[in-house]
């Protein structure tokens, strides 16, 4: 088993290697999972509404009982649509971080500090997930954060655990630690060149499974890679088998993206230009699978458009306004969840606001 | 025993998971690496059915299937035929329940059989009462539903003295 802790247990080593992520737009988020059960009930699937309710309230009150976490956000899955709010997560992500599309958006960071985003989801497929989203690639300090939490909540839950099998999840497959690292990256280069299947074939060899994050069937741009086995490595190995292959993927898709430019720049140049226009013409509050494909499609052109300097931010300046409406009700929904009507006013009139605006 | 596809000599012994019933194939080593070959191309779906569903075709014969599918855990009621029809089990005492059909899995899943990562550093809570507490409550509901409330005040009451016991021991 390979336990290499040197690298993980080197900030200066995973900030370099953050900022150098960061700057070429290709890595799109970080982020952190942590299933956990409560001993004493069931899992979801065998649990009745009632019970669902009762480890709502556990977890809950156990949140409002601890100042340490007592800001946590809390996503309950029953009350929002459990699609919706992970595409819009998703998306959020991918426009947020491309620095250049969306600068007059910031997200409020609910605990911690500003480039973590941290969050629990409950009665999902486990009873709740801690989930922590690094906005500057530093997987290391979202698992801090991450451990931290659960250390907390666990002075007044009883999890599922054995010393043989670790923590005890509904699903098999994430047994032990419990733990997901994973990276979102934007690959549309190495997705026209077939360079993202022998990067896959290479990760596949040291735990790393890469998925497309908006389930297009087509194939889409962003991929999300994160470690298969959850047992059998302790979780700082885990985090450091994801974040060793960011300056891989990076490489790997930079290489790429100046191989397309130096053999079409022109079609390229085209290509960028109409998605842009097509991506104005789009209708956002669209939510069929279809238009979704449609959307990440050519978002994802227009971002990579962006970073290669073929179109200049003038040009998209009402797209930012379109996606901060969307990434606004997102946001409205969490609130709601998190019963924090005050923001939820907020949201409501800043979204009549730009409706008003856009029209 | 001759191969159900060829004239060949059937040496291997499958039992197809896919349908609604159970089919016993006895096939050629050629025709059975071909039949396993051709099935379950897809990558993305579900990890652990279909690591299951290769595992128990290779070593169960469909009588043993039949009465491992009917396997009932007595805590949560869980049935092995459920489990691996969702790829979720119901409680934790299915990892002790399932124990020697799950193990191999992992082996499958995570390459692996042991955890190595942290332990909760509240340790000591007592796992059977948590178990048990699962079991009674599920029978609460039960009795509930029969409307024998009788019985559903005894099971409440001794609900209530694991809880507390457990408030104690923290």
């Amino acid at each position: 088993m390979p336990t290499d802790r040197a690298a993980a247990n080197s900030p200066a080593l995973s900030t370099a290697t953050a900022s150098l992520s960061l700057a070429s737009g290709i890595v799109v988020s970080c982020r952190i999972g942590l299933s956990r059960n409560i001993a004493e009930f069931p899992f979801l699937d065998v649990c009745s509404v009632d019970q669902r309710i009762e480890i709502e309230s556990a977890v809950r009150a156990t949140v409002r009982w601890n100042n340490q976490i007592k800001d946590l956000t809390i996503v309950d899955c029953q009350q929002l649509e459990l699609m919706e709010h992970q595409f819009l997560a998703e998306l959020e992500a991918v426009v947020g971080l491309s620095n250049r599309v969306s600068p007059a958006v910031t997200a409020e960071p609910s605990v911690g500090t500003e480039s973590l985003n941290s969050c629990l989801i409950i009665n999902e497929e486990d009873h709740f997930r801690i989930q922590v989203t690094s906005r500057n690639a530093d997987l290391n300090s979202a698992w801090d954060a991450a451990n931290q939490f659960d250390d907390e909540l666990e002075q007044r839950l009883n999890m599922a655990f054995s010393p043989r099998w670790g923590y005890l999840t509904a699903c098999p497959s994430n047994v032990g630690t419990g733990l997901r690292a994973s990276v979102v990256v934007h690959v549309p280069a190495l997705m026209v060149s077939g360079g993202i299947h022998e990067l896959q074939r290479r990760l596949a060899r040291s735990n790393v499974v890469g998925r497309e994050v908006f389930g297009d069937p087509a194939g889409g741009d962003f991929y999300r890679f994160s470690n298969q086995a959850t047992l059998g490595f302790d979780e700082a190995t885990l985090v450091e088998q994801i974040a060793q292959i960011i300056p891989q993927i990076v490489a790997a898709e930079s290489e790429a993206r100046e191989n397309w430019l130096t053999t079409d720049r022109a079609g390229l140049q085209r290509e960028v230009q109409s998605s842009l226009e097509r991506l104005r013409a789009l209708d956002l509050t669209d939510s069929t699978d279809q238009n979704r494909f449609e959307l990440t499609r050519l978002l994802s052109r227009v971002r990579l458009g962006l970073q290669l300097e073929l179109l200049p931010t003038t040009q998209t300046e009402s797209i930012v306004r379109k996606f901060e409406l969307i990434q606004l009700r997102e946001r409205l929904l969490t609130a709601i969840a998190q019963e924090d009507y005050g923001a939820a006013s907020r949201f409501r009139d800043r979204i009549k606001f730009l409706s008003g605006e856009l029209v | 025993m001759k191969c159900q596809k060829c004239e060949k000599p059937a040496n291997f012994h499958i039992t197809d998971l896919t349908g609604d019933e159970l089919l016993a194939l006895h096939l050629c080593p050629d025709c059975a690496k071909q039949y396993l070959q051709t099935e379950e191309p897809a990558v993305e779906a579900p990890l652990v059915t279909g690591l299951l569903q290769k595992q128990l075709k290779l070593e169960q014969t469909a009588e043993d299937l039949k009465e491992l599918d009917s396997k009932e855990c007595p805590v949560c009621g869980i049935s092995f035929y459920e489990f691996r029809q969702a790829g979720r089990l119901g409680c934790p005492h299915d990892y002790v329940f399932f124990g020697s059909e799950l193990e191999p899995l992992l082996v499958n899943v995570h390459g692996d059989n042991k955890h190595v990562g942290k332990h909760p550093k509240r340790g000591g809570h007592n796992t059977e009462s948590q178990t048990e507490l699962i079991r009674l409550r599920r029978e609460m509901k039960e009795v509930v539903e029969k409307e024998d409330y009788e019985k559903a005040t005894q099971l409440r009451d001794r609900i209530r003295r694991i809880e507390e016991e457990g408030q104690r021991s923290d």
